[in-house]
């Protein structure tokens, strides 16, 4: 617990017209670690992963992530916000799995790989693709770089978007409910991809509604509910003693219906 | 369906099948389909070539006549300019359709508003005739002599002002055919592209165009040979494209028919090589579930086969 914090949420708050999605969040993230995010629908996770890639703005309240300031550069002691361009290239540093999947239709999985690396990175195809074979590899898919996303199951497709997201080296891996579109039986093999990952010391934020996966690989867990931050804790504490009457409610309702796949490995 | 009573036992256990019947009715239904296509052409062929007024010789004469060929080359040149003028037109004009700054939007509308709903016939003569309304034209400081400015009749020799007439028109159609194509691009491929660091050009060139050619380019074919037809309404302002030169020799010849189906001739063979065109680049933008759906016969796709359908993946 002694490195320090490479995300930090100050304050963190949003809205849409009048409804609040996001209601002074703080949260601390260290480097290296793998913090899940828990809550019902709509109290405003996917909100709070978008605000951390900048897929979206915040209204108020301050995130930083590694050395980054997010949606502004100090331009003399004054906060500027970024230009599209900043804003843009603030993105390739952070991997982004979202739950349904999204890879790039016209393209094979390969080149959906080095699509990134090549186009927005500038590295060499040659390179780029060298890179990606390990990837694919490591993500089970050695066999499928031909393969067009619509010929892929969907546990395939998304451990290739997987691969798409690493490819970039990011400095954090988030993940938008990664397995949440996917059926029962494919949902293990992506969440053992993500496990490897966070084992490897990858610094990932995810949302998830897998318990199991959340307990197991999960460092720490924070549960959102309404668009507040309303339990940050390790499993233990979070699903043991649950300091909020509204986590034990969702716990009880989600662990009475949830499907817990087994861990692999 | 009629449900089996109870007592009746439907018998589980394989029994052997005989398929040689689907496969007979479908030869026998071909046959049928190509027999009735060949009797219904040749029997047009023969009215059309026993008729007295029709001079094959004439039609071999003029197929290649310089003149003739010369009118085929100004039809080529009119479809080929205003197809471009139009793509480039008909891009910017979807881009601002879909502007987030209304006023930038309210413009587009009115574009599409006018062009789409004045015949072209009519904005064909207008910028002909716009030499009379306008004598002189050009650019400067409004409500000033300060400026360049020449005869419209010079600046606007009539094939400038066809094109210029087929061209705006045909940039409102291509620009809802594009702007169709770019809706049809998912929001979360666009993400996608977001999320990796790709600028909103970038995402552009390499995320949304291509995905939005595929939906565009059948189309985008149909609609360029509609223009291809179109050049023909130049004959109303004495454009000397193929059709005004076929007009030309039949008025001194009367041989009107046989010139009509030269004209025929050559606008079913630009036809064929826009078709073509669009085939080859419908296969190059083709994914694989794409190819698969055309690997499914022609016949059997207007006319599902009852059993044994093959499954099309949406
Ligand atoms: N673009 C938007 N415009 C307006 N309201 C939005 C928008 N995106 C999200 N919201 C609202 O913000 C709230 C939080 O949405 P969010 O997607 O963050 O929830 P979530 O916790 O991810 O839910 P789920 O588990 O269902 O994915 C919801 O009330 C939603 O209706
Ligand atoms: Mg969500």
């Amino acid at each position: 617990m002694t490195s320090p914090a490479f995300i930090r949420i100050r304050d963190l708050t949003k809205s849409y017209g009048s409804n609040r999605v996001l209601d002074a969040i703080t949260l601390d993230i260290r480097e290296g670690e793998t913090r899940c995010i828990i809550g019902p629908s709509g109290s405003g996770k996917s909100t709070l992963l978008r605000c951390l890639n900048a897929l979206t703005g915040f209204d108020s309240g301050a995130l930083v992530v590694g050395s980054t300031r997010v949606g502004y550069t100090d331009r003399d002691g004054v906060l500027k916000p970024w230009t599209p361009r900043e804003a843009a290239s603030f993105r390739s540093r952070i991997g982004f799995v979202a739950q349904h999947v999204n890879l790039f239709s016209h393209r094979t999985v390969i080149e959906n790989v080095i699509e990134g690396p090549v186009h927005v990175l500038g590295i060499s195809d040659t390179v780029a693709r060298r890179r990606a074979a390990d990837l694919l590899a490591r993500v089970g898919l050695a066999d499928k770089h031909d393969s067009y996303p619509i010929q892929l199951s969907g546990g395939q497709q998304q451990r290739a978007a997987i691969a798409r997201a690493l490819a970039m080296e990011p400095q954090v891996m988030l993940f938008d409910e990664a397995t949440s579109a996917l059926d029962p039986e494919l949902v293990a093999e992506v969440l053992n991809v993500m496990a490897a990952l966070s084992a490897d010391g990858m610094t990932m934020v995810v949302v998830t509604h897998e318990m199991r996966f959340a307990q197991e690989a999960g460092d720490r867990i924070a549960v959102l509910d309404a668009g507040r931050l309303i339990e940050d804790g390790t499993a233990d504490e979070v699903f043991g003693r649950p300091r909020h009457a509204r986590t034990a409610e969702f716990l009880k309702d989600h662990f009475a219906f949830s499907r817990q796949p087994a861990l692999a490995g | 369906m009629p449900t089996s009573p109870a007592s009746t036992i439907i018998p589980l256990e394989d029994r052997p099948v005989d398929d040689s019947g689907r496969g007979r009715r479908r030869h026998v239904r071909d046959i049928a389909v190509w027999l009735v296509a060949v009797l219904i052409t040749a029997y047009a062929a023969v009215i059309v070539a026993a008729n007295p007024a029709m001079r094959w010789d004439s039609i071999g004469k003029f197929l290649t006549a310089p003149i003739i060929i010369q009118g085929l080359g100004v039809t080529i040149l009119l479809t080929v300019a205003s197809a471009i003028i139009g793509f480039a037109g008909g891009l910017v004009i979807a881009l601002m359709r879909m502007s987030a700054n209304p006023l930038v939007r309210t413009i587009a509308i009115a574009y599409l508003g006018f062009f789409r709903a004045v015949p072209l016939l009519v904005q064909l003569l207008i910028w002909y005739n716009l030499g009379t309304f306008f004598p002189r034209l050009g650019i400067g400081i409004p409500f000033t002599d300060i400026g360049l400015y020449g005869a419209t009749n010079d600046l606007l020799p009539p094939i400038t002002a066809c094109l210029v007439a087929i061209g705006l028109n045909q940039a409102a159609y291509m620009g809802e055919i594009i702007r169709g194509g770019l809706i049809s691009v998912q929001p979360g491929q666009i993400e996608a592209a977001t999320a990796l660091g790709m600028t909103r050009t970038k995402a552009f060139r390499r995320v949304i165009a291509p995905q939005a050619a595929r939906s565009i380019i059948p189309p985008l074919g149909n609609d360029t040979i509609n223009l291809l037809k179109a050049t023909s309404l130049v004959s109303i302002v004495g454009v000397g494209d193929l059709m005004t030169r076929a007009q030309g020799i039949y008025a001194t010849n009367y041989q009107v028919i046989p010139l009509l189906i030269v004209a025929s001739i050559w606008y079913l063979a630009l036809t064929a090589i826009i078709s073509i065109v669009q085939g080859l680049l419908e296969r190059r933008l083709s994914i694989a579930h794409i190819a698969d759906r055309n690997a499914i016969p022609l016949l059997d796709r207007l006319w599902p086969r009852a059993t044994k359908r093959q499954e099309v993946t949406p």
